[in-house]
């Protein structure tokens, strides 16, 4: 906990980069969320339910519209803080420490997700409640829920990356690669109609996990949905628990 | 008992050959790992620690494998050669987030502890940004100490360190030893070895063991070698042969073996007329030693 709590403290110290992601944090987020929740409100009637019905898909187009924001902020920062660590020593003298490669990688995915999921809150919370008269609670819950996990996923992502490119650029660049890659080759999918293949990327996956919720029917998810889902995080494990991670020169 | 054991060790990194089959065993008590710069030790010491993995061969620190996660408490205690602090904590801030990291019981005391024995307990409250590099080395020093390791590995400690913190530091790790702990000193100052009495030691060279020796051997080297400076250096070096010496350049330095003190007196006769810079016997840089080592090598396989 104590070092998660450190982590988090030097996420939140404001270097340039660090400053660019806030900027985005506080302002692109937000102002997507709002777009995207006024887009779906425009066509709104007086009745109650009718209300309930957009308020719900102005849930759900505004998760569309900052999950990959959130997901690209997360991987930008977990890639950073990672191979940061490993440039300036950190990692070195905390693996001095402890052996577990998979507690210092939680720890860092978990720190590098607070800010984006913070953000995350507190934009569709604005987004929503300035587009609806009701707010609705649970569906907004349940947003964060899975933007949590799919932020937290991401942020492994890109911590495994870290650990295998070390240095921060390519870091950088290949953690920044994959998450696009995933995001942009699900939004395809989705878009030409290949939706049952789309629905195996980890993107969709997540909004399929919500849409589902929302919709108050039974969460069921085939396993096919998350093949790649699935097969990142057992790469994950494998990779931690057995104490992969090189920290050499 | 071996504290360390490395047998058939090989490490690459990409082309680079880090260890050459590195085969050694250091013993309790006071050790050292010498050798020049690039010549493997801090990769020795990484695979000790498990921040690395050797590519081949097997390592065993007190009985155990480095990269064992189950084990439990701390037994081994790490200066490593990269470290690095968060500058917005203070020294006792890291030291009990370490403690905590090791799941010490009482932290505060274990802290209190390694920052009275580094002497650094005037600066503990400080910010780790307004550290000088001595005073980081003293906390990368405290945090190996932290939960009373069994064995202490300190690689290159004495670096960034001025001649009085280097002493107090060579009185810590004496204290160590008396206390009954193992300690693992890596240097590329020779003269380390004489002045921590170090019972032991594993000279590597690119990566290789070139020879296991002990404190007396190494003062029979170091006193049985002259080191003349002065120029031109072609000319000390042709008048020494034509006196009989046994003598080879070295950089900016004639090295010139005698059986006893009493040559050194031939020595300056043999070198009248020439501008002499240094003539001393017992001072010797680690490049130095290899270079005798490897004359008497080549000596002895040209005897056999």
């Amino acid at each position: 906990m104590k070092l998660i709590a450190a982590e988090v403290r030097e996420s939140f110290r404001f270097p340039v980069p660090e400053l660019c992601i806030v900027a985005v944090s506080l302002v692109v987020i937000p102002w997507t969320a709002y777009t995207a929740g006024r887009a779906a409100a425009l066509p709104c009637t007086q009745s109650l339910t009718i209300i309930e019905e957009y308020a719900r898909s102005i849930t759900l187009r505004s998760y569309g519209q900052v999950a990959p924001i959130v997901a690209l902020l997360t991987t930008i920062l977990s890639s950073l803080s990672l191979a940061r660590d490993y440039e300036r020593g950190k990692m070195h003298l905390i693996f001095t420490l402890i052996r577990s490669r998979g507690i210092y990688v939680l720890s860092k995915a978990l720190a590098n997700s607070v800010l984006p999921i913070l953000s995350a809150v507190y934009s569709l919370g604005l987004a929503i409640a300035l587009s609806t008269p009701r707010f609705p609670w649970l569906a907004y819950s349940a947003t964060i829920v899975v933007l949590s996990l799919e932020s937290i996923f991401f942020a492994l992502l890109s911590t495994l990356i870290a650990t295998l490119a070390k240095r921060l650029v390519p870091s950088l660049v290949l953690s920044t690669l994959t998450t696009l890659l995933l995001s942009t080759l699900a939004g395809t999918l989705e878009l030409t109609g290949r939706v049952s293949v789309a629905e195996m990327l980890p993107p969709l996956s997540f909004r399929k996990l919500l849409a589902a919720f929302m919709q108050g029917k039974e969460v069921h998810i085939p396993a096919s949905y998350n093949v790649v889902y699935m097969l990142i995080t057992a790469i994950m494990l494998y990779y931690y628990s057995e104490n992969k991670l090189e920290v050499s020169k | 008992m071996k504290v360390v054991k490395f047998k058939d060790v090989y490490k690459f990194f990409g082309n680079t050959v880090a260890l050459d089959g590195v085969s050694f065993s250091m013993p309790q008590g006071l050790s050292l790992l010498l050798g020049p710069n690039g010549s493997g030790k801090s990769t020795a010491i990484n695979i000790m620690a498990g921040l690395i993995r050797q590519d081949r061969g097997y390592v065993k620190v007190l009985g155990e494998d480095p990269r064992d996660v189950n084990r439990e408490g701390r037994r081994v205690g790490f200066l490593i050669e990269k470290y690095w602090f968060y500058d917005f904590l203070t020294g006792y801030d890291h030291l009990m987030l370490a403690a905590k990291i090791l799941g010490l019981s009482e932290p505060e005391i274990h802290v209190k502890k390694v920052l009275k024995v580094v002497q650094l307990s005037e600066y503990a409250h400080k910010a780790v940004g307004t550290y000088s590099k001595g005073t980081l080395q003293k906390l990368a020093i405290a945090h190996a100490l932290l939960g009373d390791p069994e064995l202490i590995v300190l690689d290159e400690p004495f670096a960034n360190l001025d001649v009085e913190t280097s002493a107090s530091l060579m009185n810590l790790v004496n204290e160590l030893v008396r206390e009954g702990r193992s300690v693992l000193v890596s240097t590329h100052v020779l003269s380390h070895f004489k002045e921590l009495r170090a019972g032991h030691a594993v000279l590597l060279h690119k990566g290789k063991v070139m020879c296991k020796v002990e404190l007396g051997n190494i003062m029979r080297v170091l006193e049985k070698t002259v080191v003349v400076r002065g120029e031109p250096l072609e000319a000390i070096y042709r008048a020494l042969k034509l006196a009989g010496f046994r003598c080879f350049t070295v950089e900016d330095k004639v090295l010139v073996k005698v059986s006893h003190h009493e040559e050194l007196q031939e020595i300056i006769k043999a070198l009248k007329g020439i501008k002499v810079v240094d003539v001393r016997s017992g001072v010797l840089e680690i490049e130095d030693l290899l270079n005798l080592l490897v004359d008497e090598d080549e000596i002895n396989s040209r005897g056999s």
